[in-house]
């Protein structure tokens, strides 16, 4: 990066956040207004959804685009949470400040400004319980598997939930693009290509690039499959993941230390390779494409589980009118080159990070209420 | 609510946060019984999945002790006691219902197996015999399976046994019951 572009980064830094500052305290009221349309438009989309349906069923394959609307409810809700949650300590830290360019007033002298308070307070409050309720107890439970599950022989595994260690072994089932034959998973945030802009000057474009295949994990007593290669299997990185589940996705938990390249101050890769030691906890079920007669640990397959739980998992599927399916999720599925003391050790750094982000939000949350209810107007 | 004075102002901020502070820490402990209380169920029924693992080799196994009983019966004269115990141990085996209760079966049965071995070394007529050796071969591969579960079992069963030992841990496991669960042993070798 050239001089004159740490320069203009330099510069425009302050702006960016400054309007970050002003911007985000309005998304609360941005968002209420989109979920009060939604209760318009997605019965009307779910209606019209109905009709394509019965009037052309092939419009409507897995891949229609159509999003099932809990879900997108339930996204849309934690999207404005988050929002309201950042905007509490926003609208804290910039008390003075705040809405001055954006509303063109002190927001202190305006109509309803306490109550405004109170609803973004109110947001982080809810958004730093639902944020332990969701990231929280779910790496506490990852946390608990791991110490609680001793490790199987891959000869003598058994169905279901299941800790192991071995050896990679590459598969053989797909070369990856990224690097030599000998990765079997590469997580790379790289340069996706440059943009000509309209003065004639590029722009660099970066790109979160994820490659996984299937490997065989062997401990000696046998050889068995895992297969990571699903959308919901993420390398674990504290704020970013928290990010992610702050907009409606939920990581699974990839850690790998061993081939960790810095490729650029911004750019990272992360590898597993053929050889590496690796610790996995994941779901052992029987592989539909093994032969029929294979031995056991060759019928075997370790992979995240599609698993329909209860309503009672996604509590803001109650704040949405109409019917409530149960949510798929997946259930525990853990990939580190680490050993199984070190993997338990960082899932519990991450597990009492989510925690002290979501303590924080609520104390600044209540704060918010304080200073609001109590300084004059 | 307004206030007249600064100090009014500090104090009742003061009042909200540590609320919010000892909010936080109810939740966190009652968070952290529920934690607790999870993981004993948890590491219990791992116990009742491992166990599923080896079951059926155990029975497995259990179902060709009668057969090597029929011929063993042919040659020994004066062990029949062995033989009757491995009888009565089958038996009670499929009978039982919790798994420390098979367990305990189990390490019996092994130990009466261990003792009829030491009886065949006796009759080498009988060691002879060709469907004693088929009997004995599939036995002996049955048990190599087992010796590999066996393991897992075991480690399955330390981590319960630990968990409900520790403290805190060993108040829920005095309250909801959570007895001592046996290891399957492995039957110990005459010295020579």
């Amino acid at each position: 990066m050239s001089v004159l572009k740490i320069g203009l980064f330099i510069l425009l830094a302050p702006l960016v956040i400054y309007m970050l500052v002003f911007i985000l305290p309005a998304m609360p009221l941005l968002f209420g207004l989109v979920v009060i349309s939604g209760f318009v438009i997605l019965p009307l989309r779910q209606l019209f959804v109905r009709w394509v349906k019965r009037v052309n069923p092939r419009a409507l394959d897995p891949d229609d685009r159509f999003i099932p609307w809990p879900e997108y409810w339930s996204a849309a809700f934690r999207i404005m949470l988050g929002f309201g949650a950042v905007a509490a300590v926003a609208r804290l830290a910039f008390w003075t400040s705040y809405g001055r360019l954006f509303i063109g007033k002190d927001t202190r002298n305006l109509i309803f400004a306490t109550e405004l308070d109170y609803v973004m307070a109110g947001c982080g409050l809810l958004y730093a319980f639902l944020s332990y309720m969701q990231e929280g107890r779910w790496l506490y439970s990852e946390v608990l598997a791991v110490r609680n599950l001793p490790t199987s022989a891959v000869a003598s595994v058994a169905p279901g939930l299941a800790e192991l260690s071995g050896i990679v072994k590459h598969s053989g089932s797909r070369e990856l693009r990224l690097n030599s034959d000998r990765t079997v998973m590469s997580f790379l945030w790289d340069l996706a290509g440059t943009k000509r802009n309209p003065d004639g000057k590029t722009t660099e474009i970066g790109t979160y690039k994820k490659e996984m295949s299937k490997f065989y994990l062997d401990d000696g007593s046998g050889a068995i499959l895992i297969d990571p290669d699903h959308p919901g299997v993420e390398l674990r990185r504290p704020f970013i993941t928290i990010l992610s589940n702050w907009f409606g996705s939920r990581a699974f938990e990839i850690l790998l230390t061993r081939h960790v390249e810095r490729i650029s101050w911004h750019r990272k890769k992360y590898e597993l390779k053929e050889g590496d030691r690796v610790f996995v906890v994941g779901n052992v079920e029987i592989d539909p494409s093994a032969l029929p007669d294979a031995a056991a640990p060759e019928r075997f397959v370790v992979r995240p589980r599609p698993e329909a739980r209860s309503g009672k998992e996604s509590i803001l599927q109650f704040l949405v009118p109409g019917r409530t399916p149960s949510r798929t999720t997946y259930d525990i599925f853990i990939i580190s080159d680490t050993d199984e003391t070190r993997a338990e050790a960082l899932l519990r750094r991450n597990y009492y990070f989510s925690v002290c982000v979501s303590a924080v939000l609520a104390i600044l949350s209540a704060a918010l209420i304080v200073v609001s209810g109590s300084m004059p107007r | 609510m307004r206030y007249d004075s600064i100090g009014d102002i500090m104090k009742s901020g003061i009042f909200l946060i540590i609320s919010v502070i000892l909010l936080f820490l109810t939740l966190g402990g009652i968070g952290y019984i529920i934690s607790l209380f999870n993981s004993l169920i948890q590491v219990r029924n791992n116990i009742g999945k491992a166990w599923h693992n080896i079951d059926v080799l155990l029975l497995q196994r259990n179902e060709e002790i009668p057969k090597l009983i029929d011929v063993t019966k042919a040659y020994v004269q004066y062990e029949k006691g062995i033989l009757e115990s491995l009888t009565r141990l089958r038996a009670l085996f499929p009978s039982a219902r919790r798994t420390d209760q098979k367990t305990k079966i189990e390490n019996e049965l092994e130990e009466k197996m261990h003792g009829l071995k030491a009886v065949w070394e006796g009759y080498p007529d009988l060691k002879a015999n060709e469907l004693f050796l088929k009997i004995q071969q599939r036995i002996t591969e049955l048990e190599s399976a087992i010796a590999d579960r066996r393991t897992f079992f075991n480690e399955t069963v330390t981590i319960y046994n630990i968990q409900r030992e520790v403290f805190p841990q060993v108040v829920f496991a005095w309250m909801l019951g959570f007895r001592h669960h046996p290891l399957l042993e492995v039957p110990k070798k005459k010295k020579p």
